[in-house]
Formats: C-alpha cells, sequence, structure tokens
C-alpha cells in the first residue's frame, strides 16, 4: 500500500483527472452523449468572440464575467486549455487545503486523507474535466481561506472581492471573515467600536475596492450586457429544469402571466437564504472556527437558493474536508453513512421523476417533483442541522 | 390596360373536347354547368383602387397567403407546394406602420391572429414573416366583399363566395418588379384542387376585363416544359372561344410518386422531442449539369452548359412551442452521420430558456441543405434518407385540470432547388407564381421540385392534415393549492429548524467565541479554529 504523502496524493490526483480527460477525448468522439460539458462550448465560443474584438456576451447564454473568456482565451489556440485550467484550480485548491490544515494543526496523515475527500473525488474530477468552471471557484475559495488563516489580509481582501466579482455568493463569506479577524490593532480604542481593528478594516477596504474595481473596468468594457447577463440574470432567473430547489414548482407556477396566482413568496426567498447564511450563522459561529462556518453558509445558501443545480454541491464540497475532522459524522460512523446515503438518494429521487419528464413526457411535476424537491429540502435541512450543533 | 383584370382557369383532366361542348359563351355571360376541374381564378386590381393606402405605405412587396392543411392535389401547373396555414410577408423600404398593420391584420384577416408590432415578425433575408396556424377564411373574404363592395361588384362577390373552400388563396402586392403587368397592381388568386363548377360568368366592361378559359394539359412529364391547351374568351369581347396552345418553363414542380417523405415525431415524446423525416424513393437530383462537348458537330450548342445542379434541401416551420438550438444543428451538419450538409439559416426566435408566454415572435423558420445519397445501388428500389432533428419544447402555459397540451405543427417541406439555364424562360408563363415565399430564398432562376408528402404512415389524429402533433406536458394548476402553502412551510420550519440547532451549539459552548467551556479536553480540542493569533 502506497504511504499516503503530499506528493504521493497531489499526483494522484493530476493523473486521475488526466485518465477522465483522455477518457472525455474518447467519448467526445465516439458516444453519442458528450462528455464535455455544454458550458465548456459557451466559454469557448465568448473566448473566439472575444479574440475577435468582439464581447464574450455574443454568444448567448454565456452567464459570467468577462474575465473567464480572458482567462479561456488561449482556448483559441489549444481547445482543451479550459479543461487544464480547472483541473489545474482542482488541485492547487487541495494544495491549498493542505496547507490550511497545517495551520490548524491537524496532523499530516489525517490532512492527507481529509483533503483526499477533495483532490481524489470522482464526482470533483468529472466536473473539472468536462469542462466546468466551478472547480476554478472552489480554488479562488480555498486561497481566501488561506490567506486569512495565513493573515495574509490584503491578498484575503484581493481574493474576496474577486472571488464575489467572480461568482456573487461569496459575499456571504466576508461577514464571517470579518467576524472572526479578532486579535489585531484595535483603531477606535476600546469603547462601543472595541471592534474595529487593523485587519478588519484594511480587510473591508481591499475586498470592496477589488470588487469595484473589477465590475467597473468590466462595465466600461462590455456596458449593459455585462451586468445583465453576469448578475441580473441570476437574480431574476427562475429555471424550473434541473433544478433540485424547493422553490422549483412554486416558480414554475407563479412565473405564469396570470393574476389569480401569482406569489409574492419567490421574491421574499432571498430573505431566509442570506439571513441564514450571511448573517446568522456568521454571526453564531465564525468566531468558533472559520472553515467550519464557511462550510455550513456555503450548505445553507445552496440549500435555500431559488435555483440548485448539481454544480451548486461543488461550491460547499470544496468546505467539506475542513468540515469533517472532529465531526458528529465521523464519530458516529452510522449517522455520517445515513447522510450520506440519505443525501444521494433523494437526489437520485428527484433525478427518476426529472427523467420521467424530460425523456419520457410524462407530467411528473406535482405530486413528483414537487415532493422530491422537498425530500431533498429535508435531508439538506436535516445535515445542515446536524453540522451547525456540531460548530 | 383595365384597371382589373379577372381571369378563370379550369383545367380539364379528361374529356377536354366534351366538356368543353358543354359551356355556353354568349355576349353578356359564360355558363357552364357540372364541369368538373381544377380552378384557379386570379383577380388583378390597380393599386389605386386600393382602400389600405395608409397602411401600405412604406411597404416594397406584401404577400398574404392562406393554405387549407389538407393534403391536397398540386394540379399542374400548380406544383407549388406550401405550408399551411396563414402566411404574410412584408418586405418594407421604409418606416412600416407595424402596429396598425397587426390591428388590421386580426380585423381583416383573422382575429385569432396573434399580432402586437414588428416584434412579432420573424425577420427573413427578404421580408418580415408572419404565420399562424389558422386557415378560416371567412373573416377575410367578409372584409374583402364589404371593403370592395363597390369597385368589384356583384358578380364578383358571388364569385368571392366560392373562395371559402378554395385550398390557397393568396394577395400579393409588388411595388418593385419590373414586369409592368403586376406592377403596383394587388394579385388576388384562388386554387381550388378539385370541384364540379355550375357557374354563371358575367362579362366586363373597359374598366373591368373577364377571362375565362378551359384548359388541359398536353404532355405527361411532371418535371420538364409544360405545355397546355384549350379555349379562351373574354366575355364581353369574344362572340366565340378562341383556341390556344401554349408551353413554359414552370418553377414550381412536384416530383412525382417516386419521390416522397413523412415526418413525425419519435415517441417518447419528453421535453426534448426528435423530428425524424424519412424521405423515400428515387432520390436522384431532377436535373444534371452537364457541357455539351465543343465539336463541331454539335454546331451552337457546342461547349454550353446543360440541365441544371441541383441541391437537396429541407423547410421547416416552427411555432414557437418548439425550437431549435441553433448551435446543435450546427454540430449535426458538421458530423458525417447527419442528413444535415449544411445549415442554410434559422430564423426568428431561437433563445434557449425563455418559456412560451415570453415569446414575441410567433415562432421560427429554418432552412437546411440535405446530404445528396449517392447513385443508388439497386436501380428501381429506392433509397431513403433519415433526417433527424433535434428540438425542444418551451416551458409551457399550465392549466386548470390538464396535464398536458397538445400542440400542431406543420409538416416541413423537402425539395430540390436547381438552377436552369434563364430565368426568361420561366417568367413567360401564364401561371408563374413568384413572389415573397420560400422561391426567395433562392437566386432568380431556381426551379424547385416538391416532393410528395407520404400520408400512409401519418399520425392517427387527421389523417388527411400535414400537421403533426406534439404532446407537452404541463403541471395541473389545482396543484398550486398545495404547492405554495407546502412550500412555505417547509422553508420556514426548515429556519426554525436551524435555530433551534445553533442555539443548542451556543448554550452548550456558553457562547459564540471560540473557547469551549464544561468540554473535555481531546485531540481535536488543539487544533485551531480561526486565524492565526498575532
Amino acid at each position: 500500500m502506497m504511504k499516503l504523502t503530499t506528493t504521493n496524493l497531489i499526483g494522484a490526483a493530476a493523473l486521475m483527472r488526466i485518465a477522465f480527460f483522455y477518457y472525455g477525448v474518447y467519448q467526445d468522439e465516439h458516444a453519442e452523449i458528450r462528455f464535455t460539458d455544454i458550458d465548456y462550448f459557451v466559454f469557448t465560443d465568448a473566448s473566439k468572440f472575444m479574440a475577435q474584438g468582439g464581447s464574450p456576451y455574443d454568444r448567448a447564454t454565456y452567464r459570467y464575467t468577462p474575465i473567464l473568456a480572458w482567462l479561456l482565451l488561449p482556448t483559441t489556440t489549444y481547445f482543451w486549455f479550459g479543461k487544464l485550467l480547472f483541473a489545474l484550480g482542482d488541485i492547487v485548491a487541495g494544495w491549498l487545503m493542505l496547507r490550511i490544515f497545517k495551520i490548524r494543526g491537524l496532523p499530516e496523515d489525517q490532512a492527507l486523507r481529509f483533503a483526499a475527500v477533495w483532490l481524489l473525488n470522482p464526482m470533483v474530477a468529472t466536473i473539472s474535466t468536462r469542462g466546468s468552471s466551478e472547480g476554478l471557484l472552489g480554488a479562488m475559495v480555498i486561497a481566501l481561506l488561506w490567506a486569512v488563516y495565513s493573515r495574509k489580509i490584503v491578498i484575503a481582501g484581493a481574493l474576496a472581492g474577486y472571488a464575489v466579482h467572480f461568482k456573487i455568493y461569496p459575499i456571504i463569506y466576508v461577514p464571517s471573515i470579518l467576524w472572526s479577524l479578532d486579535n489585531s490593532e484595535k483603531i477606535l480604542g476600546n469603547g462601543m467600536f472595541r471592534w474595529v481593528n487593523k485587519d478588519r478594516v484594511k480587510f473591508a477596504l481591499v475586498s470592496f475596492a477589488t470588487f469595484v474595481l473589477l465590475t467597473g473596468a468590466m462595465y466600461y468594457v462590455y456596458g449593459h450586457p455585462f451586468l445583465l447577463h453576469t448578475y441580473l440574470h441570476h437574480l431574476s432567473r427562475s429555471d424550473h429544469r434541473h433544478n433540485f430547489s424547493p422553490y422549483n414548482i412554486l416558480l414554475y407556477i407563479s412565473s405564469i402571466p396570470s393574476i389569480e396566482l401569482k406569489s409574492t413568496y419567490p421574491s421574499l426567498a432571498f430573505i431566509p437564504q442570506l439571513f441564514i447564511s450571511g448573517v446568522f450563522l456568521p454571526c453564531m459561529l465564525a468566531k468558533k472556527d472559520l472553515a467550519k462556518t464557511m462550510f455550513v453558509q456555503t450548505f445553507a445558501f445552496v440549500t435555500f437558493n431559488k435555483v440548485c443545480t448539481s454544480q451548486y454541491f461543488m461550491w460547499y464540497i470544496v468546505l467539506l474536508p475542513f468540515y469533517l475532522p472532529s465531526s458528529a459524522m465521523l464519530k458516529n460512523k452510522w449517522l455520517g453513512l445515513r447522510a450520506g446515503l440519505l443525501w444521494t438518494l433523494a437526489q437520485a429521487l428527484w433525478l427518476q421523476q426529472g427523467f420521467e419528464l424530460e425523456y419520457l413526457g410524462n407530467s411528473t411535476f406535482f405530486p413528483g417533483i414537487f415532493a422530491a424537491t422537498l425530500i431533498f429540502f429535508v435531508v439538506n435541512i436535516w445535515i445542515l442541522g446536524i453540522a451547525v450543533e456540531d460548530i | 390596360m383595365s384597371s382589373i383584370r379577372q381571369r378563370h382557369t379550369f383545367i380539364v383532366h379528361e374529356q377536354f373536347r366534351d366538356t368543353a361542348d358543354t359551356l355556353k359563351l354568349n355576349h353578356e355571360q359564360l355558363s357552364m354547368s357540372d364541369v368538373p376541374a381544377t380552378r384557379h381564378d386570379r383577380l388583378i386590381i390597380d393599386e389605386n383602387l386600393l382602400k389600405e393606402k395608409e397602411l401600405l405605405r412604406g411597404i416594397k412587396r406584401l404577400r398574404i397567403e392562406i393554405v387549407s392543411p389538407e393534403n391536397y392535389a398540386h394540379a399542374s401547373p400548380f406544383e407549388r407546394s406550401v405550408v399551411h396555414g396563414t402566411h404574410i410577408y412584408v418586405s418594407a423600404n421604409e418606416a412600416v406602420q407595424w402596429k396598425q398593420l397587426c390591428e388590421w391584420i386580426k380585423s381583416a384577416i383573422n382575429q385569432d391572429i396573434d399580432c402586437i408590432g414588428q416584434e412579432s415578425f420573424v425577420e427573413l433575408p427578404f421580408a418580415f414573416y408572419l404565420y399562424s396556424a389558422v386557415t378560416d377564411k371567412r373573416q377575410i373574404l367578409a372584409y374583402t366583399s364589404s371593403t370592395y363592395d363597390k369597385v368589384i361588384g356583384e358578380v364578383d362577390k358571388v364569385l368571392l363566395a366560392d373562395a371559402e373552400t378554395a385550398d390557397y388563396m393568396s394577395f400579393a402586392l409588388d411595388r418593385g418588379t419590373d414586369d409592368v403587368k403586376f406592377k403596383n397592381k394587388l394579385i388576388t388568386e384562388a386554387y381550388w384542387s378539385q370541384g364540379n363548377w355550375t357557374k354563371t360568368i358575367l362579362a366586363g366592361n373597359n374598366e373591368h376585363r373577364v377571362e375565362v378559359g378551359l384548359l388541359g394539359k398536353l404532355n405527361d412529364e411532371d418535371d420538364g416544359d409544360q405545355t397546355f391547351g384549350g379555349i379562351l374568351a373574354v366575355i364581353g369581347e369574344n362572340e366565340q372561344f378562341v383556341p390556344t396552345l401554349f408551353d413554359f418553363t414552370p418553377r414550381h414542380r412536384k416530383l412525382g410518386l417516386s419521390a416522397t417523405y413523412n415526418p413525425d415525431f419519435r415517441l417518447p415524446y419528453g421535453l426534448h422531442p426528435k423530428h425524424l423525416t424519412v424521405i423515400h424513393g428515387d432520390l436522384s437530383p431532377p436535373l444534371k449539369k452537364f457541357i455539351i462537348p465543343d465539336d463541331e458537330e454539335y454546331g451552337d450548342f457546342a461547349g454550353m452548359e446543360m440541365g441544371g445542379e441541383c441541391k437537396l434541401y429541407a423547410y421547416y416551420t416552427l411555432p414557437n412551442f418548439i425550437f431549435v438550438d441553433k448551435y446543435q444543428i450546427s454540430d449535426l451538419a458538421e458530423s458525417k452521420s447527419s442528413a444535415v450538409k449544411r445549415v442554410v439559416g434559422i430564423w426568428g426566435e431561437t433563445d434557449l430558456e425563455i418559456p412560451v408566454w415570453m415569446v414575441d415572435k410567433w415562432g421560427s423558420t429554418m432552412l437546411l441543405e440535405l446530404e445528396q445519397p449517392g447513385p443508388a445501388l439497386v436501380p428501381f428500389l429506392g433509397q431513403t434518407i433519415n433526417l433527424e432533428i433535434p428540438m425542444h419544447s418551451r416551458y409551457e402555459m399550465p392549466d386548470w385540470k390538464i396535464k398536458s397540451v397538445t400542440h400542431p405543427m406543420p409538416w416541413p417541406i423537402v425539395f430540390w432547388a436547381c438552377n436552369v439555364s434563364s430565368e426568361s424562360e420561366m417568367v413567360s408563363g401564364p401561371f408563374d407564381s413568384k413572389s415573397l415565399g420560400i422561391e426567395s430564398f433562392f437566386p432568380d432562376g431556381t426551379a424547385l421540385y416538391y416532393f410528395l408528402p407520404n400520408m400512409t404512415i401519418s399520425n392517427t389524429i387527421d389523417k388527411s392534415y400535414l400537421i403533426t402533433n406534439l404532446r407537452i406536458p404541463v403541471v395541473p394548476l389545482e396543484a398550486y393549492q398545495y404547492v405554495e402553502p407546502y412550500t412555505v412551510i417547509a422553508i420556514v420550519l426548515g429556519c426554525i429548524w436551524i435555530f433551534y440547532k445553533a442555539f443548542l451549539g451556543y448554550r452548550r459552548d456558553g457562547g459564540i467565541s471560540k473557547s469551549r467551556k464544561g468540554v473535555p479536553p481531546s485531540a481535536e480540542k488543539n487544533e485551531k479554529k480561526g486565524p492565526k493569533e498575532e
């Protein structure tokens, strides 16, 4: 049995991704269903438009910052560069994870095992080698966490601003980080404002400035389409396909142009979501354990979101290795097993109903898909509850 | 030239002589009794007589067609195949009053047509195009008859009533043509593939020319030059019938029973149905290009190009409940295993995500060039092309008590487009119908050969109609009374549970900071939970 060392782990993760990559190339060529994600073609098309001097938004359904298309410009020469970049992002995330574990003082052999949950996770490797950009985001979040743990505040601020610009949701980490930054030189004395310290101010200013700079620059170059596709679309979208969220069917029904069936609840959905993931959980838990807090915040954000697709799971899986050590789910193996099983089965139930609808044309919207989304929601709340109590 | 020219053509398919003998012509009228014939009427009205001048300002070319959904016979020389429904083409050279145009369309043509403004139209390379599946002609006939009451007179009102049963009707206005016969004139056409006609057609006058012809086709082939002969009379002018014989090169031709096609959606339907068109029969191009050898013995013809080069096409009309992903279709064109050779164009609403109630346009159209099969391995056995197009249905409007909606999609049109030697030959014919339509996608001088619909294996609903029905699942609105409260309850209970669990942790640790009171030391306690100490 090979010894689990850092080199071996990183090496195995890399090999795994290389293998998946070549398998993907083979499947693309020879099978009817492509391995490569449709999103990858959206990104590369957008890069192509950009390379020709145009806007990435010329490509329909490109809903990201232009920076992503810019990062993928080399795909115009070597088409699979994007997949390499995303896979590399996975690996960098894993490596930084190990650095964070070291700072936290977790023994190396344990750290390697928990980091393997991410690095050797086939689901993670598949998502990156299929050309989905979630791995890159995971790298950004871990890098942010590492910077905070290493007390490199300016870098952390820049990374936070960058991550929020990329995908809105990392903004929930800002309150947590700010809340956790105790033990720094106080600026406004010991009275009412004793919480104002150097680190907090530095972090807040740098992250805000980075975000404004990046967003402003992109707006300056690409104008309104940038705001529309990167941000506004996500705030108003009401996809009810491939959507695990409990709001799924409610969104479908209330989006039709009929006065009697308008529901105000979908527009209020952000209230419980943002309150729990952005205010309540940071407040209650960030001072106890920042990394674990970020895990439950993300989990809550995804669970209460109006739209939830399988890519969103990556957002919290990247933080799962921090939660697992000393978690109730590992101390009680059956609990952990039950949680994993129920989470998977609830998804499988949804997928089965979804398959009936999309490929067999049966109206499984109600009760089928609706019940499946609620069941999945309940399972997630149960898991979230365990984790929250645990911290 | 008279400002109104009215022409009735009756094409008789057998016993021409006997039939011709039953017609009675005199100075005032022509009458016929029980004549079985294909009938084509054409009415050309000078633009001055039109009442919609304000509406037509800025419009360069206009065409309104109403086509029956039945698989009616396209007798020669009327082989032009048109998708069933109502088609409105508008080509403008100045700003058109689109809103007023839509209002007029709804009030004059058919109130069931969805039209709000320019956004309802699909922009084709040659015109703005509005399509609707409605085929009821009564509203437009009532409008025509009341608005043009004085212009066309009593006699024509009787003939207009016939139009209600016509298989095809068209109104075309072309201000851009060079042809003096048609420039700035409204051309109204109606076609009946068959009927037993008992009619009395009255004479016209100086301003209004009435002509009737009884013709028969004199050659057998469907796809070459056509020769017609028979008798004509301008009622009021001719005391007796005038014999006539003429031939012409038709622009539109049909391929005959040897080449047919049949489209349908593959089961199971799902939300991403695959549309399969099976094209079968003699798939060799109707024309081949060849060059006469450059040799003295061929005299003037030496070195000349003859025949034509043909390409195979399929034209889809997709109402907005269904659409294609243009990226997916271009992949098909690149794939070697697909029958699609090239995407000529996809026009209209191609958004991949919006629901059907947010689509302004009536839908989209798609023109594809298809791979031509090579020469048949065994002649006489026929070849087959399986043209499969992946389509997607839009999110549909749900309704009470129903779990699915069914929408009709018209059959695509499959045809060869061949460039023939000379355009001028084609327009010399008296039946050339060149106005806005599929022919506008091709350069002048292109002849179109249509595949015949194969009705023997069509879907079981509406057996004679050229329609494919698609069933799309929706949510029954009764669900709403459960969905809203249960969703809200689930969310609220979820929140409360999380608050409760956080409270338990808070109570156990005595607060929100790092120090855990009352917890026995263990190995994990040494793990640092937050950023490095300063």
